[in-house]
């Protein structure tokens, strides 16, 4: 057990390092530099650009920045002056963060009963109907649904806010949205697995020696068949942080989404490094945490 | 089963194996006659594994009404610009912000700068499908041939190499595709202008292409795992290592025994590939990052339509439908294959 998160360590910072490398190496490859912008006069840039030691050989900047990187500072941003990454993160990834938490909890919440439900009725018209609403759910993308919910929801009919995130009518649309195609594989998913659990012989002994038919699926059947889902979660925080991208963006969320797309095109380099790297270890973390619970949950499964 | 219901051979004498006292009459050991001799030719062509997967194949309905839906989508996005009297980049006067109508023909609408909408869609459909399938191809073919050399030499080869894919695995690849789409495109531009080798590549355009390229680097590792895991088992399988004990070597076994024992679960994976390209491409084109003005794709119609989405729904829902039903198409043709190539694999 030890050994193997120390082993996943070892393989996380190995990640974190490969991801923080290529960034800054694909951000410096962009033609033009940050502070070229029409106002600035050839000297304002040279003296900027000495301050943020972009004068400097690139591997120069390469070794600081990971020197930096190391002790956790991010750097300040380029376009916000003395403004660092770390503040800016601290201010906008709550914002994101909210309302993924929010959209994780809805398709877990929703998408495992469907699915044991659909297991439990197989076959009947039930299980056709929520299978073939899913399928249709996970061919939408998220970008496409919020598009399609703000138009009918939030200016034809009226029924709810369009912008921001100020109270909890403001976050069912974004929310809903986010978690739809994640909602969909998890039903999907927890139905082929209670279906798999339900054929084991453990089932059928229980109902042979008379349990009631809740406690064969709250006491046997559910344990066992949520596995698969555990292992998804890792896949679907990081579904949930991009698809966070543009459900801002349509939605008008100040959080990080809409920042980091906007800091790309602005080359605010720093930012564009924070953001990479923070979101990156994020999700190895959440991919470990994952991992562990795997094998607190089916301690079947042993650690290599 | 049926088959063998008449099958001549069943209806021979039954001889005990377990009788000791057996012992062979004159006539077991005459030549076969003529009639004997008839019974036991084949009835029907013996079925291959491909003609076996097709059958399953054509009778599940849902699938095949995919394929059809598919080759029907094609048409539209190759076939149907043809037979439209407009172009996908040239505006009409006078006939700008149109609804749906039949006289002038616009059955989608016109945008605000008289473009035919129903010839965009076609023109961003043939784009969103073409980056789908030739990303799930560069996929295909950096994902196997890693793949199999991974798991085919094995030992520390393997380690180091699915190491390096682990890595790939927990990288956030949204982010480092929207990086690599910004840091490619001018360079790639420039290369394209550079050079008159890169002509026919010109016309593709530097935003198609640094899209398969980012696709390629990123995606493969997928195919690559599921392509060494076959691999590997087939590797211990009985029959292959009888296969190398009647003296098969290494170029034997990969082709009759490992390529078409994998391919099922290629042609699967490749499947699955294509609407999931889609999805990011779309996705990439949405936040204005992928093919540019005046191209257009999936995504960035409707992103364009979001702009007046109270004036014009259509503008936005067309495309939009179009983008989940090339995704549903592909993802349920991708369910028929696995059901058809790999029964095992059937939940």
């Amino acid at each position: 057990m030890a050994k193997f998160i120390v082993r996943r360590l070892l393989s996380a910072i190995l990640t974190l390092f490969v991801v923080a490398t290529l960034t800054f190496f694909l951000m410096n490859m962009i033609p033009g530099g940050p502070f070229n912008t029409e106002r600035a006069t050839q000297k304002q840039i040279a003296a900027l650009e000495k301050k943020y030691d972009l004068d400097k050989p690139l591997f120069e900047q390469y070794l600081t920045y990971m020197g930096k990187l190391v002790r956790f500072d991010l750097g300040d941003s380029f376009k916000r002056l003395g403004y660092p990454v770390n503040k800016i993160i601290g201010e906008k990834f709550p914002v994101s963060a909210q309302l993924g938490v929010v959209a994780i909890l809805l398709s877990v919440i929703i998408g495992i009963p469907a699915g044991t439900y659909a297991a439990f009725k197989r076959n009947k018209p039930i299980d056709r109907v929520l299978m073939f609403v899913t399928t249709l759910g996970m061919a939408v993308p998220n970008f496409v649904m919020a598009t399609l919910m703000l138009v009918l929801f939030g200016v034809t009919l009226g029924w709810l806010p369009t912008l921001g995130l100020s109270s909890w009518k403001h976050f069912i649309m974004p929310a809903v949205a986010l978690s739809l195609n994640p909602m969909c594989y998890i039903a999907r998913l927890m139905r082929s697995s209670m279906l798999d659990v339900l054929g084991q012989d453990y089932i059928k002994t229980a109902r042979a020696k008379g349990l009631p038919e809740r406690k064969v699926l709250f006491k046997h059947a559910l344990k066992n068949s949520i596995v698969p889902i555990i292992s998804y979660l890792g896949p679907l925080t990081a579904g949930i942080l991009t698809g966070g991208f543009v459900v801002e963006k349509i939605f008008t969320i100040p959080g990080m989404g809409k920042f980091f797309v906007e800091s790309i095109s602005n080359q605010d380099y720093p930012l564009v490094m924070g953001v990479t790297v923070f979101y990156a270890a994020l999700l190895i973390l959440m991919n470990l945490i994952v991992d562990l619970v795997y094998g607190v949950v089916d301690p079947r499964i042993k650690y290599e | 089963m049926s088959q063998f219901k008449n099958d001549p051979g069943l209806k021979k004498p039954h001889i005990d194996p377990l009788n000791m006292n057996f012992a062979p009459t004159p006539e077991m050991l005459l030549p076969a006659t003529q009639e004997e001799r008839e019974q036991l030719i084949r009835m029907r062509e013996s079925t291959t594994y491909w003609k076996d997967a097709m059958r399953r194949f054509r009778r599940n309905k849902v699938a095949m009404a995919c394929a059809i839906l598919i080759v029907v989508i094609l048409l539209f996005a190759w076939v149907g610009p043809f037979l439209m009297p407009y172009s996908y980049d040239v505006g009409i006067r006078g006939q700008e912000r149109m609804g749906p109508s039949l006289d002038p023909f616009h059955p989608f609408g016109t945008d605000n700068l008289g473009r035919d909408l129903m010839v965009r869609v076609m023109i961003a459909t043939r784009i969103s499908l073409s980056i789908g399938i030739v990303a799930s191809l560069f996929i295909l073919i950096i994902g196997t041939l890693y793949g199999a050399i991974s798991g085919f030499i094995g030992g520390w080869v393997d380690n180091v190499m699915m190491r390096i894919a682990e890595v790939f695995y927990s990288i956030p690849s949204t982010l480092i595709i929207i990086l690599l789409n910004i840091a490619l495109k001018p360079h790639l531009t420039r290369l394209l202008d550079s050079n008159a080798f890169f002509q026919p590549l010109r016309s593709v355009g530097p935003g198609l292409i640094c899209m398969f390229l980012t696709f390629a680097l990123l995606y493969w590792f997928r195919m690559a795992r599921i392509v060494r895991g076959d691999i590997l088992t087939l590797k211990n399988s009985e029959y292959v290592t009888a296969s190398r004990a009647l003296g098969g070597g290494s170029r034997w076994i990969i082709g009759k025994h490992l390529i078409p024992n994998c391919v099922g679960s290629i042609v699967i994976t490749t499947t699955f590939e294509i609407p999931s390209a889609i999805f990011t491409e779309s996705f990439l084109s949405f936040i204005g990052l992928g093919v540019s003005a005046p191209m257009a794709s999936l995504g960035s119609m409707v992103n364009d339509a979001l702009n007046g989405f109270q004036s014009y729904p259509y503008r936005l829902v067309i495309p939009a439908t179009m983008i989940a039903l090339i995704i549903l198409a592909f993802n349920q043709l991708g369910d028929g294959l696995r059901d058809a190539l790999d029964p095992r694999m059937r939940d």
